[in-house]
């Protein structure tokens, strides 16, 4: 399975290990036993089984059409992609703390997460 | 009971004819035989110990969910039918039916099975028929009928729960003992019989198998010229390679234009009309200029385009970690690709690295 140090993707979410943990960040309850990372709104899903890490999303000085998540990983656990076809492959997160940011794009309306 | 420890060579040498058996229960486009399914239906109740149902076969699971609709708000019924169903759909019986063959079964062969061989036969039986099944058909259908109607929700999907069912049915095969097996094999010969069903106290809505279903040769649902899926009462879903679409981008083909195809909100389906198009077409079309390019094709190709009524708009061409290409807007002060992507992530260029790895 794929691995990294410090940076890495999964479709729209780029990840980032962080050494100190910001202020403002609000805890998210799993669903069915895992943590929603990335939602999808056709349920194509990037998950992480709750047991190994705690998900959290910041809630202050996120740039417009934002989201940016954090991962505190308690043990080796893989971020997996819920889609049958054209699945972004698993990456191994090793423990640590990690920031999540999920991708946004623009409109001549303002800036928009990303949807898929 | 000891755990079974692995398949003999003759349990081995069936697992893939049974597989390919499930397979076809699972893509079958057969038209229900109505009395096989509605015994089937009437044994699935009683295992359950709930009361003989009235059933209602439709054509298509969207004319279920409407019917369902319309009996629960009362519409197009009399009125004290309309309030008599009313009361009895509030019981959905999903949880209640299902309750045996989801956690409980799962456990039965986790404490049966070595863990090894547990995964084995999913990995042959439960992860092929998943891909077939499960993550194509059953998650477009899923996807359509949630866009286009006030969403029922079932548990229970027929001849498409063909994942499940068969790594349960291979571990009984081989030794397993199912606890409350009349349920389990009730809803087999559910799955054998029937297109989805929604059941309710004293009712169920059963759905007929769909008329057509084509793939592509990675066996995602697709069709350049009709309907991926295709019920006889003519509700469809249209798809490319995998991923659902307008109807109008196959049935009316000059309704697509590069316009819609680069504004498209959802970013999936912004690629898959680019790829019906093309992107030739695409880049042409809207008089597109290279910004800039990145010797690396993830980190992308930053253009600028005319749309009509709009005016000039910077994308970033990019290719993802699954060797897709995408377009995505940026904004007009972007002037490298690099720099698009450190913007896309909220970040400044100089706190930017380029992912170690990118799937």
């Amino acid at each position: 399975m794929k691995t990294f140090k410090d940076f890495a993707a999964q479709g729209e979410a780029f990840i980032r290990r962080i050494d100190a943990r910001p202020d403002g960040l609000a805890e998210i309850a799993p669903t069915n036993g895992k943590h929603i990372v990335a939602h999808s709104e056709t349920g194509h899903h990037h998950v992480m089984d709750a047991g190994s890490a705690t998900l959290l999303e910041r809630t202050t000085d996120v740039p417009e059409g934002m989201n940016i998540l954090h991962l505190i990983v308690k043990e080796p656990t893989a971020l997996e992609h819920l889609r049958g076809h054209d699945t972004h492959e698993p990456i191994m997160f090793a423990p640590g703390e990690y920031e999540v940011r999920l991708q946004r794009e623009y409109t001549p309306e303002g800036y928009r997460r990303v949807a898929d | 009971m000891q755990k079974i420890e692995k398949l003999t060579k003759e349990q081995e040498e069936y697992l893939p004819v049974f597989r390919d058996e499930w397979l076809k229960v699972g893509l079958s486009t057969e038209a229900v035989d109505r009395d096989a399914s509605t015994a089937a239906i009437k044994r699935l109740y009683a295992a359950g110990g709930c009361a003989e149902p009235d059933v209602l076969h439709f054509e298509s699971p969207a004319q279920c969910i409407l019917a369902i609709n319309m009996l629960r708000n009362g519409e197009g019924s009399r009125a004290n039918l309309g309030a008599n169903l009313g009361a009895n759909l509030g019981a959905n019986l999903g949880a209640n039916l299902r309750d045996n063959l989801g956690a409980n079964l799962r456990d039965n062969l986790r404490d049966n099975l070595r863990d090894n061989l547990g995964a084995n036969l999913w990995d042959n039986l439960g992860a092929n028929l998943w891909d077939n099944l499960e993550a194509n058909l059953k998650a477009n259908l899923w996807d359509n009928l949630g866009d286009n109607l006030k969403y029922e929700s079932t548990y229970f999907w027929g001849g498409m729960d063909a994942n499940w069912l068969a790594w349960a049915e291979f571990a009984e095969k081989i030794g397993v003992q199912i606890e409350k097996h009349e349920h389990f094999h009730a809803y087999i010969d559910y799955a054998k019989t029937s297109g989805m069903g929604y059941f309710y106290e004293g009712i169920a809505f059963v759905s007929d198998r769909p008329e057509t279903i084509k793939k592509d040769d990675e066996t995602r649902l697709h069709c350049e010229n009709g309907p991926a899926i295709r019920y006889r009462d003519g509700y469809s879903v249209y798809c490319w390679h995998g991923q659902n679409i307008p109807a109008d981008w196959i049935e009316n083909k000059s309704s697509l234009t590069a316009q819609t195809a680069i504004t498209w909100e959802n970013v999936e389906q912004r690629r898959a009309a680019s790829e019906i198009l093309g992107w030739d077409v695409i880049l042409n079309e809207l008089n597109a200029r290279t910004i800039n390019k990145d010797v690396d094709p993830e980190v992308g190709e930053l253009l600028e385009v005319d749309i009509p009524d709009i005016g000039t708009e910077r994308f970033l061409r990019v290719r993802c970690g699954t060797n897709r290409q995408f377009a995505i807007p940026v904004p007009p002060e972007m002037n490298t690709a690099l720099q698009s992507q450190a913007w896309m992530v909220g970040l400044t260029p100089s706190d930017f690295q380029k992912p170690e790895v990118r799937t």
